[in-house]
């Protein structure tokens, strides 16, 4: 090894510390630049701090929006149960419920009295449909007792009804006395 | 020997003289409420029965209305005319050599052209001496509009 080279690795072994040479004015001016006074004291602390309250700073503040997005709301909720709307609407309200439960009333009272004038009228019709039933009956039985006069009856019970073609003077006399007493 | 048809009146004779009117027979009438009756207890006359005399040119509500007379109109709690009949004959068939039966109509009490109620007797295909089943139902009188 060249001598050069013994003074370069001889170099390169002291450190900043040990350098004979150098003196703290290199300290003294970095110190220097862009300092402050009071930053002096806690200087390692400033230096942690003025990272952090930047965040901290913007957590509050998304925080403090929060309340008072929900203070708002609040607000707005304490207007409406105060306000004029909502009393309104519930007096609309209690009118509809009123005029429904009359409509209701109603109803069934027009109702009770359609079925109470369909009763009427259904008795009214079953009196004269039982008025024209005995009526018919009347002519039926009228005609049984014509028939009775044309046709003669034998003595059974109950008795059974003929007529021959030609008829014996007894029997027409029969027949005849029958039709005078009907008549 | 020539034998004529006999031209005295009775009830089986088909034709009647116009002059003397239908002859009326006795027909034995087998009713029953909401039902019909066996065929056999009718022919075997199990069932209470009436005798209503009637005639061939009788209608299906002239029967009905005899009927009612004897049957419905006797208690307060069925005389009203709201009740609907359905008739039909019962019979002893020769050709199929059992006990048959054949539907006649319906007639309403309360309407008379209701149903079958202008049908004659002649018309349905009843005989002297079948003896007739009535099934009793209700039915309510429809309003005219």
């Amino acid at each position: 090894m060249n001598e050069q080279e013994e003074n370069y690795m001889k170099e390169d072994h002291l450190t900043k510390e040990n350098r004979p040479d150098q003196d703290d004015d290199s300290m003294e001016i970095e110190k220097t630049e862009g300092s402050t006074a009071h930053r002096d004291q806690n200087g390692k602390q400033h230096s942690l701090e003025g990272k952090e309250p930047v965040e901290n700073k913007r957590g509050k503040r998304m925080f403090g929006a929060l309340l008072g997005t929900l203070g708002k709301f609040q607000k707005e909720a304490e207007r409406e149960r105060q306000s004029q709307t909502r009393s309104r609407r519930a007096e609309l309200e209690e009118k509809l419920a009123k005029r429904q439960q009359e409509e209701k009333k109603e109803f069934e009272l027009q109702e009770a009295k359609e079925r109470e004038q369909r009763e009427k009228e259904l008795t009214e019709e079953r009196k004269i449909v039982m008025d024209d039933i005995d009526l018919d009956l009347k002519d039926l039985k009228q005609t049984l007792r014509k028939q009775e006069s044309t046709f003669l009856k034998t003595d059974t019970e109950p008795h059974l009804y003929y007529r021959p073609y030609y008829l014996l003077p007894s029997q027409k006399a029969y027949l005849d006395q029958v039709k005078e007493e009907k008549d | 020997m020539s034998f004529t048809s006999s031209r005295s009146q009775s009830p089986v004779s088909s034709e009647s003289d116009p002059a003397v009117g239908p002859c009326p027979f006795l027909i034995q009438v087998y009713h029953q409420f909401d039902t019909k009756n066996h065929i056999l207890d009718v022919l075997e006359d199990v069932v209470p029965s009436i005798e209503i005399y009637g005639w061939m040119n009788m209608t299906l509500y002239e029967l009905a209305v005899f009927i009612a007379e004897t049957t419905l109109f006797q208690q307060e709690n069925t005389k009203h005319p709201e009740w609907m009949l359905q008739f039909r004959f019962v019979f002893h068939d020769q050709f199929k050599g059992r006990p048959s039966s054949r539907e006649m109509g319906t007639v309403c009490l309360h309407n008379p052209k209701l149903f079958q109620g202008t049908k004659l007797l002649k018309v349905t295909g009843m005989k002297c001496g079948d003896r007739v089943d009535v099934c009793i139902k209700p039915n309510k009188i429809r309003l005219r509009k």
